[in-house]
Formats: structure tokens, sequence, C-alpha cells
């Protein structure tokens, strides 16, 4: 969305004391400055079996070919739209504004498309910037005035830090309540710690074989269906 | 995300028509922009 300000516009002060003295009306300037700066054919020229309409480039934009404009006749004497109004480039909607750091501008502001990466799509944005920059005069300066992805940039990496946190105090606080690391090793119950050889060749065989292991193959195996079997 | 045209040498509503006719076209083409 773009705002600050819109798009260049001739406007047209009209001082009614002026005017009421030629005897003229606002609905004669209406009137004269509709039929001035229409935008049609301007006329046709034909024969038999073709027509073929006139066209000129004649479209009024500047305020400069607006002021001579004649608005009617008073006592033979052609009123022209500078003796009865100030005509000055302008815009076309004057209760606008925008202001950065001070001094006029104009605000693009970029949303984010429904269900978008919003720190994606500000790299992407800022990426394409100095192409941006090089598409417009260069007596246009570029800036970016606001950037919400800082807050949300930091929360990310202060999560991703937390997360890491968390990870490490866990595997810490495991280790602490294990009392005795050894246990760790040698588990207990069936024998199904890091060194029982059983379990690694399970496992082995597990990641190799692309048949499924039948229950029961190896030890491990034939201990966890026992236990499985008594509903531990 | 908000981007201002400044210029000491074009008026607001130069600057506007550049954003709204050239920029505008531009970053709508951009990945996860919507407007």
């Amino acid at each position: 969305m773009v705002g600050g300000s819109s798009l260049p516009a001739v406007r047209v002060d009209v001082n009614p004391t002026q005017l009421n003295a030629t005897g003229l009306g606002l609905e004669d300037v209406r009137n004269m400055l509709s039929q001035q700066n229409a935008n049609l054919a301007k006329g046709q020229i034909a024969n038999d079996s073709t027509t073929s309409d006139l066209a000129s480039n004649d479209q009024l934009l500047k305020a400069e070919y607006y002021r001579p404009l004649i608005v009617g006749f008073n006592n033979g004497a052609a009123i022209r739209l500078s003796d009865i109004a100030t005509v000055q480039d302008s815009v076309e909607n004057i209760r606008s504004a925008g202001v950065a750091n001070g001094k006029p501008c104009a605000l693009i502001i970029i949303f984010r498309e429904p269900g978008a990466n919003i720190i994606d799509t500000v790299d992407g944005v800022s990426a394409a910037l100095p192409q941006l920059k090089a598409a417009i005069p260069t007596a246009i300066d570029l800036t970016v005035v606001m950037d919400q992805t800082t807050t949300i940039r930091a929360s990310v990496t202060d999560v991703e830090r937390t997360l890491l946190i968390s990870i490490v105090l866990v595997i810490l606080v495991v280790f602490l309540f294990l009392r005795n690391p050894r246990s760790y090793i040698h588990s207990r119950r069936g024998g199904s710690g890091l060194l029982n050889r059983h379990v690694w060749r399970d496992v082995f065989v597990r990641l190799q074989s692309r048949q499924p292991v039948v229950d029961g193959s190896n030890d491990f195996d034939r201990l966890r269906c026992r236990r499985r079997d008594r509903g531990y | 995300m908000i981007v201002a045209l400044t210029s000491s040498v074009y008026d607001q509503g130069q600057l506007y028509d550049a954003a709204s006719t050239i920029l505008q076209q531009k970053l709508s083409q951009i990945q996860g922009v919507a407007r």
C-alpha cells in the first residue's frame, strides 16, 4: 500500500468574488475544464466505405497549460482561467500527508501474504531494495523506516538459545539422578544396558535388514517378547 | 515493513507517482508480499 500523498494533479482554486464580477458561475468553470481536457477523438474522416477517427495527444498535464484557457467572455473581452483562479501543480488529495524524519515523503507499507514467513518476506524485500533503488530516479532516497522483524528475530534467537540450554539441563539432571553412572551402562533388568552385545546386535540387525525381524530371533528379542507376553 | 521515499528535488506527488507506478508493481512480485 502506498500512502503519504496522492497522484499528481492540477489544482484550480477559483476566487468567487472575481468570478462573480465577470458574470460567470462555478458551473461554467467546471464545464469548461471537463470539455477542454476530455480524452476523446477529435473528429472523423469518412468516405463511402471507411471511417477513421482523428486522435491527438492533447491532454493538459501541467498547470501552465490550464492558465490561459478561456472561461467565457465579458463585454467582448476573453476571461482566462488565470484571471479568476490560481492554478497550480498539486496532488489529487491534499488532505493526506507523510513525514519521515521531518521531511515530506511518500510511504510504501508492505504487508505479508497470509501464511507467509515474515522473516523470509522481509529478507526478500531487503534483498530487492538495491534493484528498486535502481528503478527510480537517483534523486529519490529509499529508506526502511520500520521493520518489525527486528524484535521477531530477537525472539527466535532467544527461543533457540533457551531450547539448547534446556536440552543440556535435561541431560545434566538425568545424569545427576542416575546417582551411579554405571547403572546407565549395565542396566539391571534383562541386562539391556549399553554394554550388552545382544542389544547392539539386535540394533544392527534391525538397521541392516530390509525384512522385519522375526520376534524372538535373538537373545534380546526373546527376553523382550517374554516380558511383553507377561504383561510388563 | 514501511519504506519511505524522500527527495530534495521531487515533490510529494512525484514521489507517490514513482512509488505507486514503479515500486508497487515490483514489490508485489516478491515472494510473500501481499499487495
